[in-house]
């Protein structure tokens, strides 16, 4: 894995969201986490016939190859370059400073896959929360994956909420995806909740289309007109009032036309024309 | 009230033009016109490919006085702007060289 570049991320990559996503992992930047590696270390192991698992150890998740004979070999993926195997008593010395050698049972056994992905959920939350104050891309779709995944496996009702956490939102597609794939794999309580949360946020979106600023917007879309300085004509197709410095603009449509007449009469190129 | 198609224009007047812009003008720059030069209003429609996305007709009345209609997707995004466009081109609200 190392020669294929499947190593231990820096500080700096180390809480790149993607990191949390196969897919990216696997074809894109290879460099991530302790969870991301053992995934991929269990997979091949697995295609080998090697018995490997997953195992939720604190800070960071483990691997644990069970031979045929002899004890369970807990393999550390991501500090492979330097310590790649521990002991049951390795993992005990671990644990006792932590306070937690009573649940040392807990902490070297196979993982479930539920536990597994609701793990990868709370990472991506804590991804989520230290990069918002960086604004980095794929921040709604992470949020929308993390919480449609926590809400399938646990259908905690309180889940719902936050998937459609005003501002956040999801992909294009999540209204689909959520009343068509989600809903229908969730107990009706939970079902009709999301129903609620949809067609509370179609209103909101449909409020946002039509209830927006008309006030104090003396032209209208449709209009044609005429620049007051260069005399060229234009339609207005679009307008804000929402800009910079509060000037309300009019996006327009002009011709090249124009741009033959104006630069004869005045040299001006409609490209650059003055707002 | 004549209310008339435009989408044969832009076959008519390709030859005229070739290229169009989308700007940002500031609204104390606009001057209503509702009685545009022919040929700069041809230019204007057949410059543009998706003209019929966001426009689908000149509403034109017994004077003259013009303005497009807007199209189903237009007024989803701009839901007054139908009505107050008709209103305004009936009253004369905005007549050419009003100022704000």
């Amino acid at each position: 894995m190392r020669q294929k570049g499947f190593q231990k991320a820096d500080l700096i990559h180390y809480h790149n969201l993607m990191n949390h996503f196969p897919h990216r992992v696997l074809f894109e930047e290879h460099l991530t986490l302790p969870m991301s590696l053992v995934y991929v270390f269990v997979c091949i192991a697995r295609r080998l016939g090697i018995d490997a698992h997953p195992v939720q150890f604190p800070h960071k998740v483990i691997a644990i190859v069970t031979p045929q004979t002899g004890d369970p070999i807990y393999v550390d993926v991501f500090e492979s370059a330097s310590r790649p195997l521990l002991s049951y008593d390795d993992l005990r010395s671990i644990l006792a400073p932590m306070g937690l050698l009573d649940s040392i049972d807990q902490y070297s056994q196979p993982a479930s896959t539920i536990s597994m992905v609701l793990r990868a959920v709370g990472n991506i939350i804590h991804s989520l929360n230290r990069i918002r104050l960086w604004g980095e891309d794929g921040q709604k779709p992470a949020h929308y994956a993390a919480y449609a995944a926590a809400l399938m496996l646990t259908h905690d009702l309180r889940l719902v909420q936050v998937l459609f956490v005003s501002g956040v939102g999801g992909p294009l597609d999540s209204e689909v995806v959520l009343r068509y794939a989600l809903k229908p794999a969730l107990p009706v309580v939970v079902a009709n909740q999301m129903d609620i949360f949809l067609e509370r946020q179609a209103e909101s979106e449909r409020a946002q289309l039509s209830g927006e600023r008309r006030e104090g917007v003396a032209f209208y879309v449709g209009m044609l007109f005429k620049h007051r300085k260069f005399h060229y004509l234009g339609l207005i197709k679009d307008w804000d009032v929402s800009g910079l410095c509060f000037v309300k603009q009019f996006a327009v449509l002009i011709s090249t036309f124009f741009q033959v007449d104006v630069r004869g009469d005045g040299g001006m190129d409609p490209s650059n024309a003055g707002r | 009230m004549v209310i008339l198609d435009v989408s044969w224009l832009s076959k008519l007047t390709s030859v005229l033009i070739t290229k169009w812009y989308h700007l940002d003008v500031a609204e104390e720059n606009i001057q209503p016109c509702t009685h545009p030069d022919v040929a700069e209003l041809y230019s204007l429609i057949s410059a543009y490919d998706n003209f019929g996305r966001w426009f689908d007709g000149l509403e034109v009345l017994p004077g003259g006085r013009m303005r497009f209609r807007l199209s189903p997707e237009s007024q989803l995004i701009h839901s007054e702007d139908e009505v107050l466009g008709r209103a305004t081109l009936l009253n004369g609200s905005l007549d050419e060289g009003s100022s704000l």
